[in-house]
């Protein structure tokens, strides 16, 4: 299981955020084995992660915040790792109730759909493949530069990893080339059984833990397109779907996108997006991890 | 290949290394037109054969004017030379767009010539404005025609300048080519001084206000009016630094090569009139079409309403060079009824001479100017007029939408007023980065290491390279 190494983490690129990662990759809880009281784990990618928000305004700690003032005895952490998919959980999900007990529910966020189906174009360190048949596997991934930015970062030398970084993945090019026009062919969807696969995918899910699952749905919108606010959600009916499926293997489901377009239409901030990059795209911000945690805390009640 | 690229710094450092060495005035030469060459054929060896042509063309022109002394057969001449010249430059760049701009009356006349998918030559607008104002000052006996082919070849196709400018005048360059290369240290540090400057100009600040810049003009009608503010004003910045970039990274790469390329911008936005704007902004440009559009078509020699027309028909031609789009047109046009305006103005009112004005007047006639050409650049960059007019009515009428304050174009606004504020009251403004001053290797190496750290991973091509 890979985790963020601890120690505090500053990120400026997207958003203005300092983590102070825990064991176990843990925002914001030093050691998640000393904590008894009964928890809620919120397993996500990047998004998960939140890097670009402080630890106070992540949702773990929003939601924290509002079971206290709700009388609810839970705690609620992130755990989250850029780039993970569904298959990832799968293998964690075992380990970290090991290492952090009395965990009593798992929610999980859906930022990508494509993070649900097989055969995906980039996985890292597990994938859930559908050749010659469905099933949940580990990758070879082991990036032998784990240990080499460890070693940098611990002597504050983070900045050499990310020069040499940047040049080893330089190609240069000296023959004279010939230009062409930028015409974008998208490579065609891949089809599936929705159904087999999402069965298969949830199946697996339930068996690695006795305790309930949830799915919170976040969706893209509202997002600026065609200069104006798009409110229409492309995924909206194979989520419907996944939904469907959900309810088979009571795998509840939270729909953000009603939050989202609410808050939107009230306050005009959408839940993504930073103003040193993009206002309406990328990951949560303050908004977001509010929202995300509100929705939550009224699923729990 | 780009001034931004990897390959361009191993490029030029076997280039200099070779001029150093190259004992021979004529061996330098042909390295460097073999190196112009080569920096053009990166981006498509295929166009090289148009440089090629337009060479070839224009030097024989130019030998065959040199014996020729009948006017009749001497503006034959000079008319091959425009219609080879502009023939490629218009069948490249406005081809499609005299397509579609005249659809209408080729279908009432039931024609339907197609668009063609045409790549455009990469700075085919400037070297072919180069290569066309040394035709017309041999015409004008101006200058003595060049006798070498290989100084005119290298005339044409020298690098630096090539695919963004500025538009050299054989007056200036023809006559260094006749002297030996001299790599020296001093010409290496006021170079790699602009260079670098220029570099950090186009990395740092210019490609980073485009992603901010980018998705506001895609999206004029969601934001509220001081975003629309904020992100015009980006966009005045980052097309002056983009473009200024490139200029100093060009003028700094032929210094240390040993060649003077004269300066492009000189602070344009201190512009206390338009007509100022148009001395400061682009000066290789705006004195290419003074010198060989406005004044052939009688300046102001020729009464009151031929000044006017001329001065419109001049910046209309300037708007369209800029670009196959009306947005362009009119861009051009609009900066034509501005200088006419200011024309009409200095007319009616005579204007004390700056050292008497008011610092009241100074700055309201700044604020005028500044506010003219930063309203002229949303035509500039909008794919559509209508989007343009969203924007300027959002500019001057208070208007709700998504509020949208990025920082960084922020910081780089007030820095930028900073900094003109400053070079205004400073004296001497070449001595704003002394060569030999302690702060200058500072600031330059801070600047270096800025570009480093934000070097775009994708292609960010310089604006000036679609014209």
């Amino acid at each position: 299981m890979y985790v963020s190494s601890p120690g505090v983490f500053k990120f400026r690129s997207e958003g203005n955020g300092i983590t102070h990662i825990g064991l176990y990759g843990i925002n914001a809880i030093p050691d998640i084995t000393k904590i008894k009281q009964n928890k809620i784990a919120i397993w996500g990618d990047s998004c998960s992660e939140a890097w670009q928000v402080d630890d106070n305004k992540k949702m773990s700690q929003i939601l924290t915040k509002l079971c206290a003032a709700n009388d609810i005895d839970l705690i609620a952490f992130n755990i989250g790792l850029s780039g993970n998919n569904t298959t990832d959980y799968y293998f964690s999900i075992p380990k970290i109730e090991h290492f952090a007990p009395s965990i009593k529910k798992h929610y999980i966020l859906l930022t990508a759909l494509k993070d649900t189906l097989p055969d995906p174009d980039n996985a890292y360190r597990s994938v859930f493949l559908s050749d010659p048949e469905y099933r949940l596997a580990k990758t070879n991934w082991k990036p032998k530069f784990i240990k080499r930015k460890a070693i940098l970062e611990q002597f504050k030398l983070g900045f050499v990893w990310n020069l040499t970084s940047s040049i080893s993945q330089l190609s240069p090019r000296f023959k004279p080339g010939i230009s062409t026009q930028n015409n974008k062919i998208s490579s065609p969807e891949k089809q599936y059984n929705y159904q087999v696969a999402w069965n298969f995918l949830l199946n697996k899910l339930k068996e690695q833990t006795d305790n309930p699952i949830a799915f919170v749905y976040c969706p893209l919108i509202p997002i600026i397109k065609n200069n104006q606010i798009q409110y229409k959600d492309e995924n909206k009916n194979r989520i419907a779907l996944f939904k469907e499926i959900c309810a088979t293997h009571n795998v509840e489901f939270i729909d953000m996108t009603g939050y989202f377009i609410n808050e939107f239409k009230k306050t005009n901030k959408f839940p993504r997006g930073f103003c040193n990059t993009k206002i309406d795209k990328g990951h949560f911000n303050e908004t977001g991890h509010r929202l995300i945690a509100e929705a939550i805390l009224n699923h729990i009640n | 290949m780009l001034f931004t690229q990897i390959e361009f710094f191993i490029f030029f450092i076997i280039l200099i290394i070779l001029l150093a060495i190259s004992r021979q005035k004529n061996d330098q030469k042909i390295i460097l037109v073999f190196a112009s060459y080569y920096f053009y054929a990166y981006w498509d060896y295929r166009f090289l054969s148009l440089i090629m042509l337009t060479t070839i063309t224009d030097y024989m022109v130019g030998l065959c004017l040199k014996s020729q002394n009948i006017i009749f057969y001497r503006r034959i001449l000079l008319c091959i030379s425009l219609f080879i010249n502009l023939s490629i430059l218009c069948f490249f760049k406005y081809y499609n767009f005299f397509i579609e701009s005249l659809s209408g009356i080729f279908n009432l006349l039931n024609l339907s010539p197609g668009t063609l998918d045409l790549i455009l030559p990469l700075g085919i607008s400037f070297y072919t404005f180069k290569s066309i104002s040394y035709s017309i000052d041999v015409f004008n006996k101006k200058i003595e025609p060049c006798t070498s082919f290989l100084d005119y070849a290298l005339f044409v196709s020298f690098f630096p300048p090539l695919l963004a400018g500025p538009i050299v005048r054989a007056s200036h360059l023809l006559p260094q080519l006749k002297t030996k290369i001299k790599i020296t240290q001093n010409n290496i540090l006021q170079g790699l001084r602009l260079f670098i400057f220029g570099l950090f100009l186009k990395v740092f600040i210019a490609d980073r206000l485009g992603l901010f810049v980018d998705i506001f003009f895609e999206n004029p009608n969601v934001f509220d009016s001081i975003t629309t503010w904020i992100a015009v004003l980006s966009y005045s910045t980052q097309i002056y630094f983009d473009f200024a970039g490139y200029s100093s990274m060009a003028i700094g790469t032929a210094k240390m090569i040993g060649y003077d390329i004269e300066i492009n911008f000189d602070f344009p936005y201190l512009s206390k009139s338009i007509v100022e704007f148009w001395r400061r902004w682009h000066i290789s440009l705006s004195f290419w079409i003074r010198d060989y559009v406005y004044i052939p078509l009688g300046g102001n020699k020729l009464g009151k309403s031929r000044t006017y027309i001329n001065l419109l028909v001049a910046m209309t031609i300037c708007g369209l060079w800029h670009g196959a789009a009306w947005t362009f047109v009119f861009w051009g046009f609009y900066h034509g009824v501005l200088l006419m305006f200011n024309r009409i103005y200095s007319k009616t009112h005579k204007e004390r001479p700056s050292s008497h004005q008011t610092n009241f007047t100074i700055f309201f006639n700044w604020l005028i100017t500044i506010t003219g050409v930063v309203i002229g650049w949303v035509f500039f960059r909008v794919d559509n007029l209508s989007y343009a007019l969203v924007i300027i009515k959002k500019m001057f009428i208070p208007s709700p939408g998504i509020a949208w304050s990025h920082p960084f174009a922020i910081f780089i606004i007030i820095s930028t007023l900073f900094f003109h504020i400053f070079v205004y009251f400073k004296k001497n403004r070449t001595e704003v980065l002394p060569l030999h001053a302690k702060h200058t290797i500072a600031a330059l190496f801070c600047m270096a290491w800025l570009i480093i750290v934000f070097h775009p991973k994708g292609f960010h091509p310089f604006i000036y390279f679609q014209f």
